[in-house]
């Protein structure tokens, strides 16, 4: 083949151009620590990558949404648990007033320990995590419980509305109590609310009444018992939430790995890429360089 | 008898063959790097012998010859390898405009980052799902908001990127039809030159360089048919895969493209339509097909097939996979879900309704009171995120989204390994061309030297005759 001195050259700047290309490309790769760097430079990858990132970002919410789920059930516990407590006070004050043995005025005084049960408990059903009232269904920004001064009798001013939570891909999980239904709703089986035993007992207490009393202590193992099973439901939740979260987090773990497998760079190997990019790339300038230098004019007189 | 200066002459013939063969060489040299040049050589040959041989006639032992003379500059170029380069021109044209135009798209969508769309949509639903932990919460409505600001921004910012590179499509378009029109102008002019040129018995090699670098560059342009006639003009006809239109004719007349009737108004098709010097219509030629594998060669077609790639004009054309149909479909059914989802119980549209990807934006009642965001369905629209959508073919938005920006990553892949397969091809080819036409300057050197030394020769024979013809003059009569 008949070499010309353009051909040369012009297979110099190709050769440069292309060796300077690979050079940008492999630099690229190494100083952003990725290697697919736009969406041609690996389409089905970019897709994958933009898929476990997407997953990355739901786990993340999802976390949230859990972690925040888990305050509002962790504080219906710690709140049922101190309505418990009340309500065995409540149940040692009845048998205390049902032995028969006490006088009217001794009577009046376990009656006025009643009332302050009564009102321990409206406080209770009024528990605010963050200055959410948790017992109110949706309507959170408002007591939800109230007793009358006057009457002494109390009323609910939320709503049955759920507080739902998205912890997974298509799972809601309802993170309140609904507060009527716990405090004001019977348990069933002719038995009254939380609220109406505690008012039942007082009155009996207040009236010096043994037998009413003692109706009432009756009331009020249903009502513990009541109490009991909203914990369990409120426990249940809670721990199916904390084997998400244990979940989600083992999988955010791999994700990540699986992102990381994905979109960055071996470094060891685009280093060695890059030397060998620089290598042919100065040997292309230097031949070159040579090439160009001589002619036949060097050699003229 | 042959003459007494005979011999002169003939050193004359050689002094005048050797400074015209310079010449020549000195013309390569200054034209090594002219681009379309082909290198010239000057053809030697004997000049016609004193007598011609006659049975009848005995005068001389032979013929006697006459000297040299450059008979011909002949232009060395193989119009085989000319054909395959013009052929290769217009693969290479095609794919380098096409991926010059996606890789400008390609750029439109920062994928994979955090900074795409695809972030962008993704944190728009976390602050609904934020919402919803805290649904009244005046500053979570003020995030939401801002998160759907930013969605809607980031919409109309890639629509209006894609349309200017459309629109940067159809100006280019309309600059290579003008550069056709240009060509087939000096194209006629060159037929014409050369034709009264050849008429004379001349051969204008310059002129048909001049004339086969247009024919390249055109070939580059668009598809065209090339026949050369043997006065040296060429009858240019531009054609696609069915139909040729004639451009230049070997006469010298040529016909314009009419560059301000390119686009058809309704189908948005090119249509390339030519008309001669006194505007009759000639033909026309289709460029545009609307399909995915759409190829015709030459970069006219590259770039028009990009811009049918982003879309049709109002995207609704057959060709539905264009990136700015995908786009609108995607924004309009975000704003669709999302404002069902959202305009209950008394409260707004949360987006513009019935918006695209054009105008898409937050209705004007959430722009102007951040509370009418709708707490209570949070939860609703945080899960459309994962729902599947039967207007995007039964993808999440997300999914959509990445099938989008993946079929443009392809898209540009293949047209870069395309280019640089038509590149590769088309510098051999090149190479080879050069190898027959390139000047060589070790070659052209040695060659001057040759002729400097066949000058010097010439002019010896001449001192020699010279000294001859003083002794015969000036010496012999002396007594």
């Amino acid at each position: 083949m008949r070499i010309t001195h353009n051909m040369i050259g012009a297979h110099l700047i190709n050769a440069i151009q292309l060796n300077l290309e690979g050079l940008v490309r492999s630099q690229e790769r190494m100083s952003t620590g990725k290697k697919v760097n736009r969406p041609s430079d690996d389409p089905s990858g970019t897709s994958q990558i933009m898929s476990v990132m997407s997953d990355l970002d739901s786990t993340r919410q999802y976390l949230r949404n859990v972690d925040d789920g888990l305050s509002w059930l962790n504080q219906a516990d710690a709140a049922m648990g101190n309505a418990t407590s009340l309500l065995q006070q409540a149940r040692q004050i009845a048998v205390q007033g049902a032995n028969g043995t006490l006088t009217q005025e001794d009577m009046k005084l376990l009656a006025q320990q009643i009332d302050n049960i009564i009102d321990g408990m409206v406080d209770v059903g009024n528990t605010s995590l963050g200055g959410k009232y948790i017992f109110a269904g949706s309507n959170v920004g408002t007591r939800p419980f109230e007793r009358n001064p006057l009457t002494g009798q109390v009323v609910f001013n939320g709503n049955n509305d759920k507080i739902e939570r998205a912890v997974f891909y298509g799972s809601v999980v309802q993170v309140n109590t609904d507060g009527q239904e716990l405090f004001l709703a019977s348990p069933g089986g002719g038995a009254p609310s939380i609220f109406d035993t505690l008012s039942h007992l007082y009155n009996a207490l207040d009236s010096g009444d043994y037998a009413e009393v003692d109706n009432a202590l009756g009331e009020l193992d249903v009502s513990l018992d009541w109490l009991m099973q909203h914990r369990v439901t409120t426990g249940s939740r809670t721990t199916r939430l904390e084997n998400l979260q244990t979940q989600m987090k083992d999988n955010g773990v791999r994700m990540t790995g699986v992102l990381s497998n994905l979109q960055d760079s071996d470094i060891a190997r685009a280093t060695i890429e890059f030397q060998q990019k620089q290598l042919s790339y100065q040997a292309a300038l230097s031949a070159g360089a040579r090439m160009l230098q001589t002619s036949l004019l060097d050699y003229l007189r | 008898m042959i003459s007494t200066f005979f011999g002169i002459e003939i050193a004359r013939r050689g002094l005048m063959a050797g400074r015209n063969a310079m010449d020549v060489t000195a013309h390569n040299l200054a034209n090594a790097s002219t681009e379309g040049y082909t290198r010239q050589d000057p053809v030697f040959s004997a000049t016609d012998p004193y007598t011609l041989p006659n049975l009848a006639q005995r005068l001389l032992p032979g013929q006697l010859g006459t000297g040299t003379e450059v008979a011909q500059i002949r232009r060395i170029r193989d119009a085989l390898l000319d054909g395959q380069v013009r052929y290769a021109k217009g693969g290479d044209g095609f794919w380098q405009a096409r991926q010059d135009a996606l890789q400008r798209v390609e750029a439109v969508f920062p994928e994979p980052s955090e900074v795409g769309l695809g972030s962008v949509l993704a944190r728009f639903f976390d602050a609904w799902h934020e919402l919803n932990n805290n649904p009244s919460d005046p500053g979570l409505k003020a995030v939401v908001k801002e998160a759907g600001e930013e969605l809607a921004v980031n919409f109309r910012h890639i629509y209006r990127q894609l349309s200017e590179i459309r629109k940067s499509q159809e100006d280019l378009i309309k600059l290579k039809a003008q550069r056709i029109n240009e060509i087939a102008g000096e194209l006629g002019d060159l037929n014409k030159s050369i034709e009264r040129i050849v008429a004379n018995g001349n051969q204008p090699n310059d002129l048909l360089d001049k004339r086969d670098l247009l024919l390249d560059e055109l070939t580059e342009i668009i598809q065209v048919e090339v026949k050369f006639q043997d006065n040296g003009t060429v009858d240019v006809k531009i054609s696609n895969s069915t139909t040729g239109v004639q451009l230049v004719s070997a006469t010298g007349d040529f016909n314009h493209i009419d560059l301000n009737d390119l686009f058809d108004p309704t189908t948005d098709k090119l249509t390339l339509k030519i008309f001669d010097s006194l505007n009759n219509p000639v033909g026309n030629v289709d460029i545009t097909d609307d399909t995915v594998a759409f190829k015709l060669p030459g970069s006219l077609a590259g770039a028009e097939s990009a811009r049918w790639r982003i879309a049709s004009k109002d995207g609704s054309g057959s060709l539905n996979g264009g990136y700015i149909y995908k786009l609108n479909e995607l924004a309009k059914n975000i704003v669709y879900y999302v404002n069902t989802e959202h305009e209950v119980s008394g409260y707004p549209d949360f987006f513009l309704d019935g918006a695209d990807a054009s105008n898409i934006d937050l209705s004007t009642e959430i722009k102007n009171d951040v509370n009418k965001v709708n707490g209570e369905k949070a939860l609703q629209i945080a899960q459309l995120r994962e729902g599947l959508i039967p207007e995007l073919d039964g993808n999440t938005f997300e999914a959509y989204y990445r099938g989008l920006v993946s079929g443009i990553g392809t898209d540009a892949q293949g047209s870069s390994h395309q280019a640089g397969t038509a590149r590769a091809v088309l510098q051999q080819l090149e190479n080879l061309r050069q190898s027959v036409s390139g000047v060589s300057l070790d070659e052209e050197l040695t060659r001057l030297t040759q002729f400097q030394y066949a000058y010097q020769a010439s002019a010896r024979v001449m001192t020699v005759l010279d000294s001859m013809l003083d002794t015969l003059i000036n010496r012999m009569g002396v007594l």
